[in-house]
């Protein structure tokens, strides 16, 4: 994907190029240029539905909030964390005093490259081709694997049931109108759109204010390989719970070893047969020359 | 033996088989509660502590220890060396009971356990997760064919211990593959926390330091089994065999602390150590436990030919690996404090007591020693 944007030959693509030269030796039923599940018929990335939040324009009226509940028929009651009964959240960061500092809204990123997805050992969550990073309840074993795997701590349980799934934003990928948290806006706010037109629009504000926003940059574009959730903050990105991520997707920190299982599975099994083969003639000679 | 008379039976048994009745009772209990009332009241792990002990110990200490199964099938059956044969039976049978109750914590473990087959047709081969579970249950029924000779010479079914005995070295072989596939993929599972993970024990090297500290305690395993067992059933302990498992077990575990090492040098990380952190106090006690002093035991003269010291020796090994999982899987993770509620312990030490209960019947009722 990055390559798509003219980029130099990423450690991604490199990644890449080695799998499929390794996927030559990939078990039967292996897919093998598949080193990304995300990267399979893929819309281009500024196609990719997606959210720009603006920090310094919210007021924290949390009308998103409510818009969010209804559309996903979730409990209408106020929570101050996501939760599986809660999607999305707007929090209220103060300085000592009790000052306010900013405001943060939780939700989802719909990253480029979902480490959940990469994770989940039966697919019960993947990236559609426009962008939203959707789950399929009717998979799920419940592993929680997916839980651990997001950097941004996202994805829920519902802990309430004795057989649980996960619950998280899908980005109401289904609604004719888009996210329904960004109609419901009054500020505008939260805009939902394209990525690419969003980038834009959060680069024109930047460029428009220098020195207003957070590092004049964008949070999301690169993060982990890029979000679909884009943030501006005048606030640093740590202060409002975004966690500093370099700029490699995280299933790419997996995949190069899933990629030599093939190597180990050939090559301890044939180095195994060797052996046997070479030991076994020797224990018989052994056997012979004491008999 | 001390034994206490059971009423309902008629007869006596010995105290530790009656403790260990009870706690496997207690645990089957604890499950069952969490199959019908859920985790809410009975576990401590939250949506910012998605994993806790059933995880950690359950499975990863689990899978480690059994270990020795696959290390002996190869040493045995594909390196021919004939002097370790009377103690396959017991290893792969360790083993084997090991993986069951592996599988039967991650029915506890996860949400929906009546859908653990969708592993088989909903498969995500970019996910570690999918390889272990696949690897997990192909080489759990692997052991149960390396283990059914000694079942089926009990039961005289002659007819299948021959094809069995045909199969076997091809499915030995598929053992020892598997095992180094998912005994390595266990810390890949951890390579996608890069953010969450303490950077002590995070690191690319994960799968190989997974797969060397299998081995190790594999080889302690084997060692604590061997010496243990001989003592309960006061039978005369292997010097020699238990000498060379103590030999392998020293050499794995400076190639543990070398591959450690080298990976802190290379990442420029070695301070992080002496940082004084509870991170780092966890990092040193566990390498001190499982490598440090049962190297220096090992590498001691006087003690290494010592069947008391190797048993020592072995026993740390085990305490070590424990520490490191637990270290691995709770430690060093980033979130709220987490500890195990006390009906996820019971669920953990019953399924282990179930362990020893049946490795016990075994022993009484199927011919472990006699070499095939």
């Amino acid at each position: 994907m990055a390559t798509q944007n003219g980029k130099r030959l990423s450690r991604r693509d490199f990644l890449k190029l080695a799998g499929t030269g390794a996927s030559g030796l990939m078990l039967a039923g292996a897919a093998p240029d598949t080193v990304h599940a995300s990267s399979e018929g893929q819309l281009p990335l500024a196609e990719h539905k997606a959210l720009l939040y603006d920090a310094t324009r919210c007021l924290g009226c949390r009308v998103c909030e409510d818009a969010c509940r209804h559309y996903n028929n979730l409990p209408h009651e106020q929570a101050d964390d996501l939760s599986g009964s809660n999607f999305t959240v707007v929090k209220r960061y103060e300085s000592e005093d009790g000052t306010l500092v900013s405001y943060r809204k939780y939700q989802c990123m719909h990253c480029v490259d979902p480490a959940c997805a990469s994770a989940c050992p039966v697919g019960a969550l993947h990236k559609l081709e426009d962008g939203p990073v959707v789950y399929d309840g009717d998979k799920c074993i419940g592993c929680r694997y997916c839980m651990q795997a997001c950097a941004f701590g996202v994805p829920r349980y519902d802990w309430s049931l004795a057989y649980p799934l996960i619950r998280k934003c899908e980005l109401c990928y289904q609604r004719e109108a888009g996210a329904a948290c960004a109609e419901a806006c009054p500020r505008q706010v939260l805009l939902f759109g394209k990525r690419g037109e969003l980038l834009e629009i959060a680069k024109g504000r930047i460029a428009a204010e220098p020195g207003k926003y957070f590092e004049d940059r964008v949070y999301g574009e690169y993060e982990a390989g890029g979000t679909s959730v884009l943030i501006l903050s005048g606030v640093p990105f740590e202060a409002i719970g975004l966690p500093s991520l370099d700029e490699e997707p995280i299933p790419d920190r997996t995949q190069w070893a899933l990629n030599i299982v093939p190597l180990i599975f050939f090559g301890v099994g044939g180095g195994m047969a060797a052996v046997y083969r070479r030991t076994k003639k020797r224990s018989e000679g052994q056997e012979e020359a004491e008999s | 033996m001390t034994t206490i008379s059971i009423p309902l039976l008629k007869r006596r048994l010995p105290v530790g088989t009656v403790v260990l009745v009870i706690l496997f009772g207690l645990g089957i209990m604890a499950a069952l509660f969490r199959w019908v009332d859920g985790f809410q009241r009975m576990a401590n792990i939250s949506d910012s502590r998605p994993w806790g002990i059933w995880i950690s110990f359950d499975l990863l200490v689990g899978v480690a220890i059994s270990a020795g199964a696959f290390l002996l099938a190869a040493t045995v059956h594909i390196f021919h060396i004939e002097k370790y044969r009377p103690i396959l039976r017991p290893a792969l049978l360790t083993g084997f009971l090991g993986y069951v109750l592996v599988i039967i914590a991650l029915l506890v473990d996860i949400g929906q356990p009546q859908r653990i087959w969708h592993m088989l047709i909903y498969q995500n081969l970019h996910s570690p997760l999918f390889e272990v579970g696949m690897c997990v249950m192909t080489y759990t029924l692997v052991l149960f064919i390396e283990f059914s000779p000694s079942v089926l010479e009990r039961l005289k079914w002659h007819g299948v211990l021959k094809i069995i005995e045909k199969i076997s070295i091809p499915v030995v072989i598929l053992g020892i593959t598997l095992s180094t596939m998912h005994q390595s993929s266990l810390g890949s599972l951890f390579l996608i926390v890069p953010y969450k993970m303490h950077p002590l024990w995070y690191t690319a090297w994960l799968p190989l330091i997974f797969l060397v500290s299998a081995i190790a305690v594999g080889f302690g395993m084997v060692i604590f089994e061997s010496v243990f067992s001989s003592w309960i059933y006061g039978e005369q302990p292997r010097l020699d065999i238990v000498r060379g498992l103590s030999r392998g077990l020293l050499i794995t575990l400076i190639v543990l602390f070398a591959v450690k090492t080298l990976e802190l040098l290379i990442a420029g990380e070695i301070g992080l150590v002496f940082q004084g952190s509870l991170q780092s106090n966890m990092f040193i006690l566990e390498t001190l436990v499982g490598i440090l002093l049962p190297v220096g035991i090992l590498l001691t003269r006087k003690y290494r030919e010592d069947l008391t010291w190797i048993f020592r020796a072995s026993l740390l090994s085990i305490l070590g690996l424990i520490l490191n999982r637990l270290d691995i899987g709770l430690v060093s993770m980033a979130g709220e404090p987490y500890m195990p509620h006390i009906l996820e312990v019971a669920v953990t030490v019953g399924l282990f007591s179930g362990g020893i209960l049946v490795f016990g019947l075994a022993k009484r009722n199927l011919p472990l020693e006699v070499a095939d």
